[in-house]
Formats: C-alpha cells, sequence, structure tokens
C-alpha cells in the first residue's frame, strides 16, 4: 500500500513540477480547470448519457406543464409529483458517477492541501514545535533533546505536558531553503523537515510512526521508526491566505468555484450531460 | 490605495462624468496638472508639557524640536476650562469653547434620570425586542452616538474636496460622518463596552479583591499544572439571560520550567515568564454560526512558579472586523490589512494594572513602549503615503505615561521609586527623545508648500493630595447626606439627601446646583443659585490644605462667564480648577463622600493634568511664523482651514495664528 501511495505522490510530483514556476493563483487555477475536465471526462465514461439526458427532459416537461397549466390544480400536482420522482431518478442515475469522479478529486485535493494549506515562514517567524512520545507517562522526557542549528533558534525551554507525552518548544525560523528540525535521543538523531520557500512547494507539518491514513493525508516525509520513542513531530505552519484580486479567501474557495466553472463551462465542448 | 476604493471612485468618478460633463474639465485636480497643493501635518501629543519640552531641548536630546524653536515657532498653548483631553480636543477639533461643543466633563450627568454618563458618547440599545424562548430578536437597531457638537475642521474641508487623514483623535468616537478617512481615539471601548478591562488569571488571592475599575481577577486552579479558564467577552444581548459571552482557554505549565502553553481557539501560544504574546485573534460566539464578534488581545506570563500569573490585554475591537464604528471608509479594516492588529481601545496604555499592583512599573513600561512602538509603525507608513490635504496623527503615550511615571523625574514624589530600574526613571525622558524622531520624520515630508502643526492640549503637574470635593461640599453645607455617617459606601449619590442639598459635585472638576425645573428634585430657586454659586467659588478660593498651609483650588470659575455658545445651560456651574499638586480624588469624582476632605495621593496615577488651565498650558510648534502670543486650543480648526484658503465658520474661533498663506 505503501508503494502505491509513493507511486501517486510521485504522479502528482511531475504533475505539479512546471506550476512551481507559475504564481501560486495561477497555478491552482490551472490545477482547478483541469480537475474540471477530469470531473467531466470520468462522468461522462461512467454515467449513463443517454438515461440522463432523457431523466432531466423529464423534468424539464413537467417544469413546463407547471407553467402551461398553472390554473389546473390537478396538473400542477401531479407535475410536482413527477417532478420529485424524476430527480429521485436523476439522482440515482448520477450518485455512483460522482463517487467515482470524487476518487481522483479527494487525491487532487489531499496533493492541493499541503501545498496550499500552509505557508512557508517569513525569515525571523516564529512558531511551536511539537513532539509526541510513546506511551503516556512523562519518565521519558528527559530522554529527548533537540539540537539548536543555524537555520532556527530555540526560544523556550521545553513545555512538558505529561498527560499528552508532548515536548513543546518554541523556536524562531532563520534562514531560507530547506533544513531540518534535529532531535537526539540516546545517541540516535531523528529529524524533520522544514521547508522556507516563496515558492508552491509540498508542506509537511508532521513526520510520525507509519498509519496509512495519516500517510495518506501527509505523505512527503518517511515515517519515523517504530521502535524510536518519538512517535511524531510536528511544526506549526502558518495558515495560507490566498488574495483574489485583493480578496483573501481559503483556496478551496478558489478550487471549488473554478473547477465548477470549469466542469459546467465545458461540458458542452466534451459532449457531456450532467 | 484598496480596491474598493478604486472601485469606489471610479464608479463615483463615471458617474460624475455623466452628470457634470463639462464643468469636470474646466477645473481638473491638481494632481492632474501638476499644479501643487497645499498640505497641512498636525501631530497631536497629548500631554506635552512646555516645561519639559524646554528642559529636553536644553538637555539636548531633542534636537529637531530645538530647530523649530530656534526658528521662532513655539509658544505656550491655551488649553481648555477645564484641562480634560475630551474638552479639550473638542476645543481643537470644533474651534469652540465646551459652551460651543457641549463636552464639559469626562463625565456628564443627566440631571432629570441622574445616572452618570461618558460625555463624548450615548449608546442607546433597540429599543424594540421580541422574545423567542431564551432568544431576544432585535427589532430595530441600536444607536451609538456622537455627543460632541458642532463641525469637525475636516468636515469643514470636504466642502471644498480637501481630504483628511484623521488618526485616533480623541472626542471622536464614533466617528463623525465624513468622506475623510479617520479612526476613532480616546474614548473607543474594548469589546466589552469599557474603556479598557484587563483579565488576571491567577491562583493566588490580590489583596485588593477580585473586581477594581479597569480590570477583573480570575481565581484559577492549577491542577496537574494545567489551568483551564475563560475570556470574558460582551453580554449576549441576544440572549434572554444577558449573560457575557465567554472563550474557553487552557493554560499548560512546565513543571519546572517557567514557561507556559496557551491553547485558545485552536491556536497554540507559547511563552516563557515575562514574555509577551503577539496579537491573538479570537471570536465570541452571539448566535450560533450566525452572529459572532471579533476581538484580539494579547497575552503576559507574569509568573509561572510558584504561583501561577497570566494577565491579558483587554480585548480589544478586531481593527478587521470592528464590531463597533471606529472608522470610516473601512480605514480601520484597512489599517488592519496593511499592519495587523493593533490597539483599538481608546487608552491603550493599561495604566489601571499598575494602578491595581498587577503590573509593576517596569511591566507597565514593557506595555507602554510596545503601544508607542505600534504607533510609530503605522505613523511612519501613513505619513510616506501622505500627499495632499490634511494630515492628523494622535500620540497618546506621553500622556498615559505622565500620568503613571512622570513622578521618577521628582525624587520629592511620595510615590517616587527610588529602585526602578534606569529605564523607566528614564520614561518621560525617552518618550520626549521618540517625539523628536517623530518629528524628524515628518519634517522628510515637509516642504514649502506644506505647514506643520504640533500640538499638545495640555502639560502636566504632579499629583500629590487628593481633594474630596464631594466631602468638602458636604462639611460646608451645600450636600446633605440621609445617613451622615455612611460615606464612601454604596452606589452614585444613593446617601444623598436630595431635599436638603444645594450642590453636589460629579466628574473631575465640575460642581452643579440642585436647581428647581432642571434637577429631578431641585430645591434651588433659580433667582437663589447666582449668589450660592458666588459663595462657593468665594469659599473654593480660600480652601488650604491642613498639612501644609497651601491653597487647594487656585482658581473656580462660573459656566456663565467662562462659556459661551449653544450648550453653556448644560455646563456645570462651578469649573474648578485646582493648584498644582492636587486634584479631585477618584472617589468623589462619582459621587461618593470619603470620611476626610483631603489625603495624600496612593495611586501610581501620580501626575495629573485636570487642574487650573493656567497651570497647565500645552505647546504649540509650527514651521511658520507664530504671530499670536497666546494661541489657544480653539484657535486653530480655522487656522488649519485657512492654510486652504478657506473662510472657517463663523462660529469658529477665528484668531490670527500663523502668518499669511503666500503659497498655493
Amino acid at each position: 500500500m505503501v508503494f502505491v501511495l509513493k507511486v501517486i505522490n510521485f504522479f502528482f510530483q511531475i504533475i505539479f513540477y512546471p506550476l512551481k514556476f507559475v504564481p501560486e493563483i495561477w497555478a491552482l487555477i490551472i490545477v482547478s480547470v483541469v480537475t474540471g475536465i477530469v470531473m467531466l471526462v470520468v462522468f461522462r465514461h461512467t454515467s449513463n448519457q443517454k438515461a440522463i439526458k432523457k431523466t432531466k427532459d423529464r423534468i424539464k416537461a413537467h417544469i413546463l406543464e407547471l407553467v402551461l397549466y398553472k390554473d389546473n390544480f390537478k396538473i400542477i400536482f401531479k407535475a410536482i409529483g413527477s417532478i420529485f420522482r424524476y430527480n429521485g431518478r436523476y439522482l440515482r442515475q448520477t450518485i455512483i458517477p460522482l463517487v467515482i469522479v470524487f476518487i481522483p478529486v479527494i487525491l487532487i485535493l489531499i496533493q492541493l492541501n499541503y501545498r496550499y494549506q500552509f505557508r512557508s515562514f517569513y525569515p525571523g517567524e516564529r512558531t511551536l514545535v511539537k513532539v509526541k512520545l510513546n506511551g503516556e507517562t512523562s519518565e521519558n522526557f528527559d530522554k529527548i533533546k533537540f539540537l539548536n542549528s543555524p537555520n532556527y533558534r530555540i526560544e523556550t525551554p521545553a513545555l512538558r505536558i505529561s498527560g499528552a507525552s508532548e515536548l513543546d518548544w518554541r523556536v524562531q525560523i532563520l534562514n531560507a531553503g530547506k533544513f531540518d528540525l534535529i532531535f537526539e535521543n540516546g545517541g540516535d538523531t531523528i529529524k524533520k523537515a522544514v521547508n522556507r520557500t516563496d515558492r508552491i512547494s509540498v508542506l509537511s507539518p508532521k513526520r510520525q510512526k507509519f498509519s496509512f491514513a495519516e500517510y495518506l493525508f501527509c505523505p512527503t516525509e518517511k515515517p519515523i521508526a517504530e521502535n524510536k520513542l518519538i512517535k511524531s513531530i510536528e511544526i506549526l505552519y502558518p495558515h495560507k491566505r490566498m488574495n483574489v484580486f485583493g480578496f483573501n479567501v481559503h483556496w478551496l474557495v478558489v478550487f471549488f468555484v473554478v473547477s465548477l466553472i470549469a466542469a459546467f463551462g465545458l461540458k458542452g465542448v466534451f459532449h457531456v450531460e450532467i | 490605495m484598496k480596491r474598493r476604493d478604486f472601485i469606489k471612485n471610479v464608479a463615483v468618478g463615471s458617474a460624475g462624468v455623466a452628470v457634470s460633463g463639462v464643468k469636470l474639465f474646466a477645473s481638473p485636480p491638481a494632481i492632474w496638472t501638476g499644479q501643487r497643493t497645499n498640505k497641512v501635518i498636525i501631530l497631536g501629543i497629548d500631554g506635552m508639557d512646555p516645561r519639559l519640552l524646554v528642559r529636553f531641548v536644553n538637555e539636548g536630546i531633542m534636537p529637531n524640536f530645538k530647530k523649530l524653536i530656534d526658528r521662532g515657532g513655539f509658544r505656550k498653548l491655551g488649553t481648555s476650562l477645564p484641562p480634560q483631553s475630551p474638552v479639550a480636543w473638542s476645543n481643537f477639533i470644533t474651534g469652540k469653547n465646551p459652551g460651543g461643543h457641549g463636552i464639559f466633563d469626562f463625565i456628564h450627568r443627566d440631571p432629570l434620570e441622574f445616572v452618570p454618563y461618558l460625555s463624548t458618547t450615548g449608546v442607546h440599545p433597540p429599543s424594540k425586542m421580541i422574545s423567542l424562548g431564551d432568544w431576544r430578536i432585535p427589532l430595530n437597531g441600536g444607536k451609538i452616538e456622537l455627543l460632541r457638537k458642532g463641525q469637525a475642521f475636516w468636515q469643514v474641508l470636504e466642502e471644498k474636496d480637501i481630504p483628511s487623514l484623521v488618526f485616533k483623535i480623541p472626542s471622536n468616537y464614533p466617528p463623525t460622518d465624513s468622506n475623510a478617512k479617520t479612526i476613532s481615539g480616546m474614548g473607543t471601548p474594548d469589546v466589552l463596552g469599557t474603556y479598557g478591562t484587563f483579565s488576571y488569571y491567577t491562583d493566588i488571592p490580590l489583596k485588593n479583591g477580585e473586581e477594581f475599575g479597569g480590570g477583573k481577577v480570575y481565581p484559577v486552579e492549577v491542577v496537574d499544572h494545567k489551568v483551564k479558564a475563560h475570556l470574558k467577552g460582551p453580554v449576549n444581548s441576544f440572549h434572554a439571560d444577558q449573560k457575557p459571552a465567554t472563550i474557553p482557554f487552557v493554560a499548560y505549565r512546565d513543571a519546572v520550567n517557567p514557561v507556559v502553553k496557551i491553547i485558545v481557539q485552536g491556536k497554540e501560544i507559547l511563552l516563557k515568564e515575562g514574555e509577551w504574546s503577539d496579537w491573538i485573534r479570537v471570536e465570541f460566539e452571539m448566535i450560533p454560526y450566525v452572529s459572532k464578534v471579533s476581538g484580539i488581545c494579547r497575552f503576559y506570563v507574569k509568573q509561572v512558579h510558584p504561583y501561577f500569573k497570566l494577565y491579558v490585554t483587554p480585548i480589544n475591537v478586531d481593527p478587521a472586523n470592528p464590531a463597533i464604528p471606529i472608522s470610516t471608509g473601512g480605514y480601520a479594516e484597512e489599517l488592519a490589512e496593511k499592519y495587523g492588529a493593533f490597539y483599538t481601545q481608546g487608552f491603550p496604555e493599561d495604566t489601571k494594572a499598575l494602578s491595581n499592583g498587577v503590573f509593576s512599573d517596569e511591566e507597565y513600561w514593557e506595555q507602554a513602549k510596545f503601544v508607542l512602538r505600534e504607533r510609530k509603525n503605522i505613523f511612519s507608513h501613513e505619513l510616506n503615503n501622505f500627499h495632499e490635504g490634511v494630515f492628523f496623527f494622535y500620540f497618546s503615550s506621553i500622556d498615559q505615561d505622565s500620568h503613571m511615571l512622570l513622578r521618577m523625574l521628582d525624587p520629592s514624589h511620595p510615590l517616587y521609586n527610588p529602585k526602578a530600574s534606569p529605564d523607566v526613571k528614564n520614561a518621560i525622558r525617552h518618550l520626549y527623545k521618540e517625539m523628536d524622531e517623530a518629528l524628524a520624520q515628518t519634517m522628510a515630508k515637509v516642504d514649502d508648500h506644506t505647514t506643520l502643526m504640533i500640538l499638545s492640549d495640555h502639560g502636566f503637574a504632579p499629583f500629590y493630595r487628593e481633594f474630596h470635593l464631594s466631602t468638602w461640599l458636604v462639611k460646608n453645607g451645600y450636600t446633605a447626606l440621609l445617613d451622615p455617617e455612611r460615606k464612601d459606601e454604596g452606589d452614585y449619590y444613593d446617601n444623598v439627601d436630595w431635599d436638603r442639598t444645594k450642590a453636589y459635585a460629579l466628574g473631575l472638576n465640575a460642581i452643579y446646583i440642585n436647581l428647581q425645573d432642571r434637577e429631578f428634585n431641585g430645591i434651588v430657586d433659580p433667582f437663589e443659585a447666582p449668589k450660592i454659586v458666588a459663595e462657593i467659588k468665594e469659599k473654593l478660593q480660600q480652601a488650604k490644605d491642613p498639612a501644609n498651609g497651601k491653597k487647594i483650588i487656585r482658581n473656580a470659575y462660573l459656566a456663565q462667564e467662562a462659556y459661551q455658545g449653544a450648550y453653556v445651560d448644560l455646563a456645570p456651574d462651578v469649573i474648578v480648577g485646582y493648584a498644582p499638586g492636587y486634584r479631585i480624588s477618584d472617589t468623589a469624582t462619582l459621587g461618593k463622600f470619603p470620611k476626610t476632605v483631603i489625603g495624600n495621593r496612593k495611586d501610581k496615577w501620580s501626575s495629573d493634568h485636570c487642574i487650573d488651565p493656567n497651570s497647565v498650558p500645552g505647546v504649540f510648534l509650527s514651521n511658520k511664523r507664530i504671530v499670536a502670543n497666546d494661541p489657544a486650543l480653539e484657535d486653530l480648526a480655522a487656522t488649519i482651514i485657512r492654510q486652504f484658503r478657506m473662510e472657517p465658520p463663523e462660529d469658529m474661533s477665528d484668531k490670527k495664528i500663523l502668518e499669511d498663506v503666500q503659497n498655493i
């Protein structure tokens, strides 16, 4: 399964590579338009297009009935009932294709999430680093050392939360580029990658021991070995807000709006009945 | 220019072209023709004292002010009567004395209902509500009203399309309707609707109790090094029980290390002992999923071990999403977008935390320096972006910090702290130096077409002894008490026997006659009032401090003689001008009756200016020659307007202050 996830990640890395050289809003718009097209194509090949068209035509006909026979309550109630019935049929005809469409969309969303959910740090910016240990006792706290480096400065002593087996530090990011947070545990060194760049890049807030779900949603770093005392290392990246024509919006809003516009706008070009 | 401004301007401009046609081209804006327009830059430095200014200039730490003074552009500036900031800045804004703008004190009273209220702002909740279960739905809007009367100088200027930027001028909350970019200053409340209420979470009881003016102490328990508490928000007027909205937060402390982590609404903040957080945005839910009030606050970890002590600033109105009107033209949002969160409350320096022992002198000074840094950051950028019209920028630091720390320049002051850090001892000097740097930045923007004006609303004096004016009126037979033994207790005036009271004190400098047909239970015949007023004036001017024989009151003024304008009838009947070293006590201000008439000032709010105006003039400096020998605050509005070759309104004081405008 890890192999499959690696292949998916590699595939998306190739897809996203050229977009590094495009302003991030345009990169997102391009991905959203392509996603809209992918949705159309998948929907077309997984749905019964003729049946959908027929159902939609029936719905339109009954709506017309409502307009034409607005003085005849019997016809109106019958038409409303038919509209509900054909709407149910329409949902039945589209639900499976939509579920299938959502599989690639979810994969795209996961990939976009760790490119657009967070922004990298400005030099001098401060953030929290959280380390979780195995077990729930505090006896292992002193075995973990967080080492300073020229790329960051540890500004506080460790804050140890025994109930959560958690150690927290505040760090100040000093330099641009990729670097590692370095921890030591009984002679072992464990690292957590930090990426400080202005370009679109994968920002992974957490490195942890392997679990399928976590790896699916945070697939950029090698899992921490099972025999290590450290369960996870997390750095809190700031959340990114996108500036779209003067408005600060969440990237998901841009994605959904643009991909839906693209899908509806291009359905005629691809001869897809939605 | 913000996008929405751009769109608005384009839209308005297009409409203007359509409507006015040729006229638009008959007088194109100066910016299109390359013609230079006059500019006026005004630095409002609250509380800058002329004696201290001269002293620091002579010490050589204010070279830029020295240059202006050497060019002859310096005078003492006549302050208002009384010299309180809301009154003084209203004089400046409107070009009128208090009789013309209706602001006579920080506190006014309704003579019929007899409830004291803040003089500059009226708050009217919605009058019609319907109840739906636990919820109350307003059927009409509430209203927040600026009570200052009279036209502001920037309103006069906009009649000729002269743009203004007015940053945090006092006595302008809510901001007066205008096309100018304004953001309100002194008088702007926090989200609780107060002038600023800090929160203090601790597991050690305070000797002052849990509630005091300007702050609230929340006792907390530390269990397994974890503290659970709430941020208190505004009263939820949508809810039938009218309880305040709250936000839970958790604080973890390390078992040994002096470090605390605070988690509030998903945000995690890690602070060492003695550290401040950045601004944290919080949202109080008023109606689930429908209505939220956004606020900003900063956390300060005062102590981690052995006791937990966490201070939280008053929750300020979020400038990015203000719940109340604090600016015009979306200026607050614009500033927040450019500079991030900043103090929006009218009094950002937390003087109450120092007065009540929550802050040490050093902690107060750290917070105060942050306020100034934040203010100067906005100042520098906004000044750089200023190109035409009027630029007014207000600095509060010297005023608030002089109240608290001017005692450090006076070793004879009973509250002088010899153990204070050198930083605190030099605080006032530092502030004046900072203003000199602000002037240096300003001078770089001043050209031949620019009039620069620097002014303060008043100076400062020490505050050694506090005078209980209310008790003095009792002792002299003007105020009668229901129970003379019960003096310093109860609510506003609830111990006053109004049937036997001839006069009462309210506010910092005011005495009112209990006048028939004006007060709700007035007993003094209007024909008898002048005699009583004259008698009180005479007696006040003879009052002496039993401790040293010095005069307590330098002058007492009669409203009918001192004020002119449409609102003189609302004025207090006697305005008390204390001698330097004296002021009314805090308890007497709101109608309580301490047992003695005079006592030592023990609060660290230990310097003041609410005394006789002749003792605390302000400063006035300009790059233009000052032709008047005794300029006063109310003369400056017309002076600003004249810089644009406009005639000021007839009811503005129009004394010639500066040399004539030469250039356009």
